[in-house]
């Protein structure tokens, strides 16, 4: 692989510069409005890129992400609220649990593919939204406050978005990692023909499930963040297949072959919510953005950042 | 010595029994022919090698060990490894991408991956097509993609499923001599499918004879092409089988 080769050292150091970038910016005298957008761009493009590492590496579009948030949203917030442990510690042990869970379900969910993989996400995702929402201390009638992170709105939210703002950039080097290594390569080797893969000897059901538990680790930890902005433990919303829905949006929208993609697609989408919702309503702008997505898939497969974003690759000879 | 021995192995789909009781060795360095009408179980065989199907009954050995129960990955990294009768190129990625999984899951270290990528593709002629899409090759260039890409990993066993299928003359030739050169400069075993008898005659040692998933013989392609129940029922002097499709 290239990976002490100029132009990837190069891409490293740009990653660098923009992650410092972004968490500098607050204090340019950023609007705690601005900071709440920021954050929820943040925390949809970790999102996205999270689940791209499954479903856009190798294929396997996962409808159930929103799970590992709300996994990760309620022991975090939990643990946040019944211990008084940091965020620091409870984000990860979020993370940690929904690695767990995907570990467990993944074995035998992995072994569909396509639309049967997809429902079954989603139809997990359901059952797991079902049961907090009926667990007695936890569900919605009882429901658990989490204490905000600080007693002035603006340093809570500048905490929060610098908090999300570290997940975004851990996400994005887990991705741009795994893209770059050979789990990679037999990722992308899964998306295109599965069973060629197997006969190139790639461990096709360990790669998956490799995937699989990455992805809604980084959920997780995205999840832990968010119940801490919220405040309050709300199933529908830690639990929302919306959400599940919009994160695969953002990575077709966006382009699934690197992880740029599903940043780009995550930050120009829910700007593009966000503006739309002021600008003409809620449920207008919802059918004018849904109609335009339909266009956007049928006429761009392959999203913003285009089909092939390299030319020349690891292993040719010019 | 013997590479690869298969014994008893049966499979069934439904009611068509695609394998029934094929036994047969393969000679180390040897290249075996597989011929047969359509329907007489050639790529159920080679599935059942390469592990893409379980059989029913029977063992397959390669050195000894038992492939039957192993993955498909595990007996690509034991050094087998096949190319498919209709090619199945990594269509969503470039010509020399598509090496990188046999290469990086076979036997390589990180470091040389590239660079036998590039041998690789220097010894089938798509040096300069490295950073093609794999969905623009031709016909021809496909077949030696996979031939590349199965390379990469199958260091003790080849099986080629009807590679030679479709070609022009002269590319049959051509690739007649490929598989020539391969063989001598790897020293790797080849199993062939393949209905175009010039390539069958130029490159094998011995010949099998499949009809219904039955071994009818074997030898060298000279005395099976006279074998009397190979004329009935593979060329077909009486009772023609149905040789469409």
């Amino acid at each position: 692989m290239r990976r002490k080769g100029p132009s990837e050292g190069t891409t490293w150091l740009l990653l660098a510069a923009a992650a410092v970038g972004v968490a500098l910016a607050p204090f340019t005298g950023m609007s705690v409005y601005l900071m709440s957008v920021a954050f929820t761009v943040m925390f949809h493009a970790a999102l996205a890129t999270g689940w791209n590492i499954l479903g856009g590496y190798a294929g396997y579009e996962s409808f159930g992400h929103a799970a590992f948030v709300g996994i990760g949203a309620y022991t975090s917030g939990l643990l946040l609220a019944e211990l008084g442990w940091s965020p620091l510690f409870t984000a990860p042990v979020g993370a940690l649990l929904a690695g767990v869970v995907a570990l467990a379900v993944g074995a035998p969910v992995l072994r569909l593919r396509g639309p049967y993989f997809a429902l079954v996400t989603l139809v997990v995702a359901l059952a797991v939204s079902v049961v907090v929402l009926n667990l007695p201390r936890l569900g919605v009638a009882a429901g658990v406050f989490v204490p905000r992170p600080h007693d002035s709105p603006v340093m809570a939210r500048f905490i929060l978005y610098e908090a999300m703002a570290a997940i975004l950039v851990v996400t994005v080097v887990c991705a741009r990692l795994v893209e770059r290594s050979r789990i990679g390569v037999g990722l992308r080797a899964i998306r295109e023909d599965e069973e060629v893969a197997a006969t190139q000897g790639v461990p096709t059901t360990r790669l998956k499930l490799v995937a699989f538990v990455l992805s809604a680790a980084l959920a997780g930890l995205a999840g832990g963040i968010f119940s801490w902005s919220r405040g309050f433990l709300d199933p529908a919303e830690m639990f929302s297949t919306t959400l599940s829905v919009l994160v695969v949006l953002f990575a077709l929208f966006g382009g699934r072959r690197s992880w740029i993609g599903p940043v780009l697609g995550a930050v120009t989408v829910t700007l593009a919510r966000e503006v739309l919702f002021v600008a003409i309503g809620e449920h207008a702008a919802q059918i004018l953005f849904g109609s335009l997505l339909v266009v956007v898939i049928l006429f761009m497969p392959h999203g913003l950042i285009g089909p092939r974003p390299r030319l020349v690759t690891d292993g040719g000879t010019g | 010595m013997t590479l690869l021995r298969a014994q008893d192995v049966t499979k069934r789909f439904g009611g068509v029994t695609a394998l029934a009781g094929v036994s047969l060795g393969v000679e180390e360095g040897e290249v075996l022919g597989l011929i047969g009408p359509n329907g007489s179980g050639k790529t159920t065989f080679f599935n059942v090698v390469s592990g893409l199907v379980r059989p029913d009954s029977g063992s397959v050995t390669l050195d000894g060990q038992e492939l039957t129960r192993l993955p498909p990955h595990r007996i690509a990294r034991l050094g087998v490894a096949r190319t498919f009768q209709i090619s199945r190129p990594l269509a969503g990625l470039a010509v020399s991408e598509n090496l990188l999984p046999s290469l990086h899951f076979g036997a390589e270290r990180p470091r040389e991956v590239r660079r036998r990528a590039g041998e690789l593709l220097e010894l089938v002629g798509l040096a300069d097509k490295a950073t093609w899409p794999a969905a623009d090759l031709t016909t021809w260039e496909l077949r030696r993609l996979e031939l590349a890409r199965a390379l990469g990993v199958g260091r003790r066993l080849l099986l080629l499923d009807e590679i030679f299928a479709g070609l022009a003359p002269g590319d049959v030739d051509r690739t007649i001599e490929l598989v020539r050169r391969i063989r001598d400069l790897t020293g790797v075993t080849v199993i062939l499918i393949e209905h175009v008898m010039r390539a069958t005659m130029a490159l094998c040692d011995r010949v099998v004879v499949l009809a219904h998933g039955v071994v009818v013989t074997i030898g060298p392609p000279t005395d099976v092409v006279r074998h009397p129940e190979v004329l009935d029922v593979y060329l077909g002097t009486r009772e023609v089988p149905d040789a469409e499709g």
